[in-house]
């Protein structure tokens, strides 16, 4: 298995970023401006991963991508329903790319 | 239960894309077994995929690892996140937590810490979902290759923005919710095209949130709308 030490250090590298935080943080005390930045981490964080997702930027955009996404938009503001989010955007790229 | 029950969609996307993964790995002259030791030492959808294409390209093992950490140096951001629910939580919980530390996976957790005390039974579930999903279907797909049809054909291409559409747009509830989101967007998408984009997104998430460190103007005597609220910033 030739791949085997480039994929254990992948692995520990991967891993390290995910622990470090949770060993080293977990149990410090945080002021109230810490817990508020905190607070708003994870939103910021993860609309700038769903930014780069909507805007692939190695890929073309086509149509049914793009009603795909515009799909997503509309069920996520509406339901607030993950699921149904999913299935929507997923079910309007494929069938404009099957018509 | 509730933490397998909130995980079946990401499972099922997982599934899906670890089928994707495991077609291109071929390309990389990576068997069956390699795939599926990747899934299990690694379990970063994004990196497993930017491995396996530099491995095609025939990069240098250094640009590889190099891509990996740039790739999960907003895992770093994560773990800063969910530390303050965690601090009863033993040594040996947090490491597992961390190893189960997707995008997805996180989104979960903090939505579900947010709402009541850090529930590790529910991270548990999230994690017991959707790790077997990744795995089995990245190893399955290494192994039947070019029986499977192109992700795009089913929507999969989609897949990915719209379960993180899925969980920030019903988050913002507050104008400072908004700015968050907004600002880490603009940054993003602007930083990418300075640096590389796993750096853009770190910088973007680490940026954006000090927005919300700025006094907020307020009329006399009325209270923001929605601030304050138990559901303030990430549900």
């Amino acid at each position: 298995m030739k791949a085997l030490p480039l994929i254990v250090s992948v692995a520990a590298v991967t891993f390290a970023c995910r622990a470090l935080p949770l060993l080293l943080l977990a149990g410090r005390p945080f002021s109230q401006g810490m817990l508020t930045y905190l607070r708003y981490l994870p939103l910021g964080v993860l609309a700038a991963v769903a930014a780069a997702g909507v805007w692939p930027q190695h890929r073309g955009i086509d149509l049914p991508f793009v009603t795909g996404i515009g799909t997503a938009v509309v069920l996520a503001m509406r339901t607030g329903n993950m699921l149904i989010t999913l299935l929507g955007a997923m079910i309007a790229a494929a069938v404009l790319r099957v018509l | 239960m509730e933490g397998v029950r909130d995980t079946l969609p990401v499972a099922g996307v997982y599934a899906a894309s670890g089928l994707a993964l495991g077609v291109l790995a071929r390309q990389a002259a990576l068997g069956p077994a390699e795939v599926g030791l990747m899934s299990l030492l690694v379990y970063a959808g994004s990196t497993q995929f930017a491995v396996v294409g530099l491995l095609i390209a025939a990069a240098p093992p250094l640009a590889i690892l190099s891509t990996a950490l740039l790739l999960s140096l907003r895992s770093l951001t994560y773990g800063a996140a969910l530390a303050p629910h965690l601090k009863a939580a033993p040594g040996w919980k947090r490491l597992l937590l961390a190893f189960g530390l997707t995008d997805e996976a996180f989104a979960l957790a903090v939505r579900r810490f947010r709402d009541r005390r850090a529930d590790l039974s529910y991270v548990a579930g999230v994690i017991g979902t959707a790790f077997p999903a990744w795995v089995i279907s990245t190893t399955l797909a290494a192994g039947l290759g070019a029986a499977i049809p192109r992700p795009e054909v089913l929507g999969l291409d989609v897949a990915f923005p719209a379960i993180f559409l899925g969980l920030v747009l019903p988050a913002l509830r507050t104008r400072r919710d908004w700015q968050t989101a907004v600002l880490a967007a603009v940054l993003a998408l602007t930083g990418r095209l300075l640096v590389p984009e796993g750096l853009a997104l770190l910088a973007a998430g680490l940026l954006a949130p000090l927005a919300a460190l700025i006094p907020g103007r307020q009329r006399a005597g009325a209270p923001g709308r929605g601030e304050g609220t138990h559901h303030e910033g990430m549900p």
